[in-house]
């Protein structure tokens, strides 16, 4: 009896050292994404599709990390068993980039995916590169934008301008017991602050903060003063809660958020943010980009990897079902995204979208340039003070940085 | 006894993880304190000698100012989460104890939210706090009150954090002092009736000294963990408003993989945060061992 079960387990070793893994042909790739959310369904029969299509061939074996993103990929590449490629946002390049983590796309990847950085516009095409060299492939563009609560805010009386916005802001509600517009604050709302009154925000190099300066207290002085207003809401309401309710008119977030809106029943349109916190037109946006680690890989997971990016770039209309604008041009222009009821008016408009720099000190203005502005936000230290305060970190980390490379 | 090498064996799974993910890290760390090291590419640091723990002294050291706000900012929190933690799950211990029925689903009641993860306390945390439809501002609009703001002000954001660490840890130190509580000798409580001793002095004279070895292992225990505080302010304020709820492990954290990748300061600054933390706790924790 022994010696028949000995046998039997013996066989059932032999078995499984005989898997197939070890005799087909087929080239499988880890590829890691952030997409966590109901984007990442989307994401997913992305993937499924390519792994369809090239079925026998090439196996894409993607895993979503919710947490900590870029520090597991981190830590996991030094050992070797990160991802072979991923999505990463383009603000985050020039660390990996500048740490050799990743490794910039050749002509013959570009070739390879049937697409040539041409293929985008300009603005878009400019965020490919750090230090000349072409490290990230956008997979989409996204900013913020205003949703407008149609039924508190009539079409006519939508601001189309920066004069138009503060004397939205400024008026009487519209409707009784309601905001006309909820402030933002964070992030993007303090770049595009600078961005909209031409002043500048980092030096070229990277090295200095420079929007505490006589126009950068200025246009954050009357950015302040809508915020301070009693007819705006009081700094530190969630203006997202508030929209859904069908409190405020207009609130500001991405794309990203409609879903969460579309479970209050609130007719609403989706418009960019030009021309809000100034007279200028541009504005944050970021993007999801296609990016390469640096390792030994074998050729055929070259292949693997850019014919992977070329299907998803090639099928991105798919992505627009997550609430993403595709980046490339002909898909981005194409009449199912510039008509799309959620999309087609901040599709319409992304020649005014605009990337945080590029530089090896864009972290330090990224992590830091929401948090500390958000206290002059919440009335805890003055235009001037906060300025001051916040541009300082900025620089001192910078320095920092650039010491260290 | 008869002493067993077979019991080498049996310690040696334990004693093998104990070496690979404590004390291997531990000198690793310790290593990396005395360099330049990025957090990525290990192998490539070079050695700065004590620049790192300099860097905390030095007024003139960026790290200098944040370093110590931050420790500020850990012992508020622990002025204010450990007396709780301690007083308020003995209060409820004393309580339970001397129910007649119902003990155990009052002690799962209340040791329920010590299984939850930091990112589901999180979440209910937002849920509790939440200016709107929180249920404490809810509660306070019942009289009237039209509801605090609570994570946008450093003064509420960090007595919410504190709030929530205490709902969260009561359940495992109320364990602890109803065990300690069922272990007291009940003649000593019928002596003193006969002696016509008060509640209070009851408490004071024979509860209070009875359990002090498990009060003192629970606030040195509270102490550390409290110390470590981390998950409840990065998921409920991200340190913030204005990093007012910036712990010392975030600010460790922030500096070994924020934009400065400063993995070797961050190094050094756990370094000496752990020797702080031991400097506290060790009297105690002799105390303690002598009395066991």
């Amino acid at each position: 009896m022994k010696k028949i079960l000995a046998f039997v387990i013996l066989f059932g070793l032999v078995l499984t050292g005989c898997s197939s893994d070890a005799t087909t042909e087929v080239t499988t790739i880890d590829f890691w994404n952030p997409f966590s959310g109901p984007d990442g369904q989307v994401f997913d029969g992305i993937v499924q599709a390519f792994n369809e299509e090239y079925e026998g061939i090439y196996e894409v074996k993607t895993q979503t990390i919710a947490d900590e993103y870029y520090e597991k990929i981190t830590t996991t590449s030094q050992t070797g068993e990160g991802p072979d490629a991923s999505i990463m946002h383009v603000d985050q390049v020039p660390v990996f980039a500048e740490n050799d983590m990743i490794v910039p796309w050749t002509d013959e990847d570009l070739n390879a995916m049937n697409i040539s950085t041409s293929d985008y516009d300009e603005n878009i095409e400019q965020a490919m590169y750090y230090n000349n060299e072409l490290y990230d492939i956008p997979f989409d563009v996204h900013a913020a934008g205003w949703y407008v609560n149609t039924d508190l805010i009539p079409e006519d009386q939508i601001p189309t301008s920066y004069e138009e916005f503060r004397e939205l802001a400024l008026a009487e509600p519209l409707v009784e017991d309601t905001y006309n517009v909820c402030m933002p604050a964070g992030m993007w709302v303090a770049y595009d602050i600078f961005l909209q009154n031409d002043v500048p925000v980092m030096s070229e190099d990277g090295s200095t903060a420079e929007f505490n300066t006589a126009e950068g207290i200025k246009a954050y002085e009357n950015y302040m003063e809508l915020v301070n207003s009693d007819t705006t809401q009081t700094p530190g309401d969630d203006c997202n809660q508030m929209f859904t309710l069908g409190e405020v008119g207009m609130t500001s977030d991405g794309p990203w958020m409609a879903a969460d809106f579309d479970t209050g029943n609130i007719n609403y349109k989706f418009i960019p943010l030009s021309s809000t916190f100034g007279e200028g037109t541009k504005f944050w946006a970021s993007s999801h980009t296609f990016v390469k680690y640096n390792k030994d890989l074998t050729p055929e997971e070259e292949d693997a990897i850019n014919a992977f990016v070329g299907f998803a770039i090639e099928n991105s209309l798919m992505w627009v079902e997550a609430n993403q604008i595709p980046a490339i041009s002909k898909v981005k222009d194409s009449d199912e995204v510039q008509n799309d009821p959620l999309l087609g008016e901040l599709a319409k408009d992304t020649e005014d979208f605009t990337f945080y720099p590029l530089l090896p000190t864009t972290q330090a203005l990224t992590e830091n340039i929401g948090v500390c502005t958000d206290s002059i936000f919440l009335g805890q230290t003055s235009v001037e003070d906060g300025l001051s305060q916040c541009s300082q970190l900025i620089t001192d980390q910078s320095a920092i940085i650039l010491n260290e490379e | 006894m008869k002493k067993s090498k077979s019991a080498y064996l049996f310690i040696l799974p334990y004693m093998s993880m104990f070496l690979l993910f404590l004390v291997l890290p531990t000198l690793t760390g310790f290593y990396l304190s005395f360099t330049d090291y990025n957090g990525v590419n290990f192998g490539d640091e070079s050695w700065v000698g004590l620049t790192n723990y300099i860097n905390l002294i030095d007024k003139n050291s960026f790290y200098f100012s944040d370093f110590w706000k931050s420790m500020l900012i850990t012992f508020r929190f622990c002025l204010l989460i450990v007396p709780a933690c301690i007083f308020v799950p003995l209060f409820f211990a004393t309580l339970i104890n001397s129910l007649k029925r119902g003990k155990k689903a009052v002690k799962a009641m209340f040791y329920l939210p010590a299984i939850l993860s930091v990112a589901g306390v999180a979440a209910v945390g937002t849920w509790v706090f939440d200016q709107k439809y929180g249920v404490i501002n809810y509660v306070l609009s019942l009289f009237g009150h039209e509801g605090i703001r609570w994570l946008s002000d450093p003064v509420t954001a960090t007595l919410s954090i504190a709030l929530l660490t205490l709902w969260w840890s009561i359940g495992g130190n109320l364990i602890i002092y109803l065990a300690a509580l069922s272990g007291i000798n009940t003649d000593m409580y019928e002596a003193a009736d006969i002696e016509g001793a008060s509640s209070a002095t009851k408490f004071f004279k024979i509860t209070i000294p009875s359990i002090s070895p498990q009060l003192m292992f629970t606030t040195i225990m509270t102490t550390i963990a409290t110390l470590n505080i981390f998950g409840q302010s990065q998921i409920l304020t991200k340190g913030g408003p204005n990093y007012s709820t910036r712990t010392m492990v975030m600010y460790i954290n922030d500096t070994a993989f924020g934009p400065l990748q400063a993995a070797g300061q961050a190094a050094a600054m756990g370094i000496v945060f752990g020797l702080i933390i031991i400097f506290i706790t060790m009297p105690h924790f002799r105390k303690v061992l002598k009395e066991i």
